[in-house]
């Protein structure tokens, strides 16, 4: 449905209650609270009526809220009873639309039209609904309009026939129950036959009008006194505003119910008004003149909006009545009217009314938009381009700009595939990582995108877009096993890590049984280690290649001892693993107390091939410039690594293993599994465990020395780069008895603490 | 032509003649009630508004003061009132109305013998 006429249509239904509240309960206030309490109070009523403004969580606006979800409903049952006819449904709902459209044209072919049918009599109605605001609004204006020309012509036909009153006498009372009223304004004062009974015309030059001017000098007083009193509460103003609040509402009852009553209360408040200052003598005297005014006029008709003096023989009964009942309110009933009002108010706020959905009810809006759309025999309408398409982009667009990422990932779901590219582009290039999650978690498995986007993130690097996508993929999809194979020959092992977690137990197995066969790149080897499920066969493994490894370094007369490099009994200064032509570094490591520079090379297959001294330049250019070499290092600073001076004095740690440098393998299980748990790469990590922290950072394309200090604040660890290389990581242990706090090349790092 | 007006406006009209063709509205009731009059603002003020409405009057501001001007002579409205007579009750024949003035005595010796004077002096005039 058309919003303007939800709005119109709840503010209806939420005056509908309060005027129904005020009609129940009439005969509680009638003789209790005073006449002008009954007037004015519809005016809470007509601003509920006016105002389209209510709290965000009101019981029309739901309401109205819970009508949009059970039109949205109404249409997915619809579409599902056509979409049973054909084979492919989908679950996007543009797709749907089009199957309909498609499915129109079948069977507009071959005759069975039963469900096509049904379609169309529920879009034509959803159409007949979207443009009911033009009768409204025709008919509302219509009826404003007749009402205005109405009151002209009315207004015209009594001044056509009147005369001036020119009796000083007369005018010089009516001045003086002006002043008295309180009206400044000198007030004009005509005779016209043809009135039924006497009125107040004129919005700003008022303008009393008499059915004849020889009337006894009590009933002129009382008649121009009543007058005044209206044309004092700018009841012409009130009664105009009614009116259009009518002419508004005019398909709703209650309101024209409204509108009688709040003639009379007008009545009612006014003949208070005017005998409030009187004694019961004077009270009876006013009856009288009501009553005479009425015998003059012969009863008198409903005349269009002005304030005529009776109106009908019925309410002037009424009106007669409340006159000599009149009683002055208590303070008891004073307080108690201004309870209800205050309540009244309340109570209109609380009606609340629809408001256009902009946050909460929004998605379920636009996609009731989105599948109300009527079938186009022309398809290609259907989709992004359509109308409905158009504001989910819209909402969309207003979700991301703001933030709202669940929003956003609902709104995008809805979408069609091309849609859904335009964004999935956007939020990727703009690296929303949260969005992208989002999003992409709600892709359909078997949407195109998820190949589109697994292929786009491994070819840019963006690993942790790389896992997003691939963590959205059932386990052990093919796909998985694809880009495993990919990352393999590609050395890319931190997307092969990432691969490890998503493959089931089959892709698993053959990836060890390839590792079992020793033909496998020692990292590699690793990751598949560290994968939870292969814990077990990767313990005794890893056991086994420590012993290798340690074997293998003592065969060339390395030793090592906690951090410390020991090339033929000298300690080495820098330490430097790496495998033949790859470029890849197996171990970096620096000590600036070392005496001697070794270089190991090994094969791709884990076997060294040679253990050398390193010449000065080489140290140079693997470190790139001259002050970055170990000299320097050496010079500056107390080196903890050695010396353990600098250690908190009565803290017993054993120097060797204070602060030191090791290799993924080397970190403690936990450490590795919480890594590959939750740790993302090129972030800083400070694990905890058994006495001891590490600083992680995986990701750290940079051959890099370190130098740490300790002091009141804890560990002050500074990181130096030096040399670009393809990968590499950070892991220093560290006692754990103090914060950690990180520079890297002079900047402070921003640290992740992860407890156990 | 000059639309009707009560005896009360028409007196508020030549306190406006009498002030030489305008008047502060400050003055007409100063006069008023030197003439005796006790009338209420207001209905002075809405009686001069008839009087503007009527074209007898127009009003101007001077300052926060209103000022009403005669828009009609004391005798340009005398004379209308006079076709408006004769043309009402006499279909226009003056003759009539002398004749009327006379028979009623309502014209005395003297001024009937001043009004033939006048009007043979008017006849050889012309």
């Amino acid at each position: 449905m058309n919003v303007l006429m939800k709005i119109v249509f709840s503010l209806s239904l939420s005056g509908s209650l309060l005027i129904l509240i005020l009609l129940l309960c009439k005969p509680l206030f009638w003789n209790r609270f005073s006449r002008q309490w009954q007037y004015y109070i519809w005016l809470v009523v007509i601003a509920r009526l006016m105002i389209p403004a209510a709290p965000e969580v009101s019981i029309v606006g739901t309401f109205f809220s819970g009508m949009n979800r059970l039109e949205q409903a109404g249409q997915t049952v619809l579409q599902q009873t056509a979409g049973s006819g054909t084979a492919h449904g989908s679950a996007q709902a543009p797709m749907q639309k089009e199957d309909i459209v498609l499915q129109y044209q079948e069977s507009g072919q071959n005759g069975s039209r039963a469900p096509v049918r049904e379609i169309s009599i529920g879009d034509m109605k959803e159409k007949l609904l979207q443009d009911l605001w033009i009768p409204w609004l025709m008919i509302a204006l219509l009826l404003l309009l007749r009402r205005i020309t109405l009151y002209q012509g009315f207004v015209k036909y009594i001044r056509a026939g009147h005369a001036e009153v020119s009796d000083t006498v007369l005018l010089d009372r009516l001045a003086q129950i002006a002043e008295r009223v309180g009206v400044r304004r000198p007030v004009e004062l005509y005779v016209n036959s043809q009135v039924p009974s006497p009125l107040l015309t004129g919005f700003f030059r008022p303008c009393i009008v008499l059915p004849a001017a020889d009337l006894p000098e009590e009933d002129f007083t009382y008649t121009v006194q009543h007058e005044l009193i209206h044309y004092k509460r700018k009841d012409m103003f009130y009664k105009w505003l009614v009116q259009l609040t009518v002419c508004l509402h005019w398909f709703n009852p209650l309101v024209w119910l409204m509108g009688r009553e709040i003639n009379r209360a007008c009545e009612f408040s006014c003949d208070e008004a005017v005998i409030r200052s009187l004694g019961e003598e004077g009270r009876r005297a006013y009856g009288d003149t009501l009553f005479r005014a009425m015998a003059a006029g012969g009863g008198g008709r409903d005349l269009p909006v002005s304030v005529t003096l009776n109106e009908s023989v019925g309410l002037l009964k009424e009106r007669l009545g409340a006159i000599m009942k009149f009683r002055k309110g208590s303070k008891l009933v004073t307080a108690l009217s201004g309870v209800s009002a205050v309540a009244m108010m309340m109570g209109a706020t609380v009606m609340g009314a629809y408001v256009e959905p902009v946050r909460t009810a929004g998605i379920v809006q636009v996609v009731s938009a989105e599948t109300s759309g009527e079938p186009s025999p022309d398809s290609n309408d259907i989709g992004t381009e359509g109308k409905g398409g158009r504001s989910l982009d819209e909402l969309a667009q207003r979700y991301y700009e703001s933030g709202m990422v669940s929003q956003f990932g609902a709104v995008f779901a809805a979408m069609d595939i091309s849609a859904q590219r335009k964004w999935l582009d956007q939020v990727y290039a703009d690296d929303e990582y949260g969005f992208f999650s989002a999003v992409v978690n709600r892709l359909d498995s078997s949407s195109p995108l998820v190949g589109e986007y697994a292929e786009r993130a491994y070819v840019d690097n963006e690993i942790s877009y790389f896992a997003i996508v691939t963590g959205s993929l059932d386990s052990g999809s093919p796909l998985i096993g694809t880009y495993a194979e990919r990352a393999y020959a590609d050395g890319a092992i931190d997307f092969f890590s990432v691969l490890t977690g998503e493959m089931d137990a089959e892709q698993l197995k053959s990836w060890q049984d390839r590792a079992e066969q020793g033909d496998m790149d020692i990292n590699f080897r690793t990751v598949l280690m560290d994968s939870d499920d292969l814990a077990a066969w990767g313990q005794t493994w890893k056991q086994k290649a420590e012993q290798e490894d340690q074997e293998q370094y003592q065969e060339w007369g390395i030793t090592r001892e906690g951090g410390n490099f020991y090339y033929q009994d000298q300690l080495v200064r820098v330490f430097f693993d790496q495998y033949d032509g790859e470029q890849v570094i197996r171990t970096l490591q620096l000590n600036p107390a070392g005496t001697v520079d070794v270089k190991v090379t090994r094969s791709v297959r884990n076997k060294i091939i040679s253990v050398a001294y390193m010449a000065e330049e080489e140290v140079t250019e693997l470190f790139g410039t001259e002050e970055l070499s170990g000299r320097d290092l050496e010079e500056e600073g107390p080196d903890v690594e050695k010396d353990g001076s600098v250690l908190k004095e009565g803290e017993d740690f054993d120097p060797d293993n204070d602060v030191y440098r090791l290799t993924q393998e080397e970190l403690p299980d936990e450490v590795i599994r919480q890594m590959m748990d939750d740790g993302a790469v090129r972030t800083w990590y400070v694990y905890h465990s058994n006495g001891r922290q590490y600083l992680c950072y995986r990701g750290f394309a940079w051959s890099y020395g370190y130098r740490v200090r300790y002091d009141e604040d804890g560990w002050q660890v500074e990181i130096q780069r030096f040399q670009k290389k393809d990968s590499g990581d950070v892991f220093l242990a560290l006692p754990d008895n103090g914060a950690v706090t990180v520079y890297c090349d002079g900047e402070k790092v921003e640290l992740t603490e992860v407890s156990e | 032509m000059i639309q009707q007006v009560s005896d009360s406006e028409l007196e508020l009209m030549k306190i406006v003649w009498a002030n030489g063709g305008s008047a502060l509205y400050a003055q007409i009731m100063e006069d008023l009630v030197k003439a005796g009059r006790t009338w209420q603002k207001n209905t002075v003020i809405t009686l001069l508004t008839r009087l503007v409405e009527k074209g007898l009057l127009k009003t101007s501001k001077i300052g926060r003061r209103n000022e009403y001007t005669a828009v009609v002579s004391e005798s340009d409205y005398q004379a209308a009132q006079a076709q408006t007579l004769l043309n009402k009750h006499y279909e226009g024949n003056a003759k009539g109305l002398v004749a009327t003035l006379i028979q009623r005595e309502m014209l005395s010796a003297d001024d009937y013998e001043e009004l033939r004077k006048f009007w043979e002096k008017e006849r050889d005039g012309r």
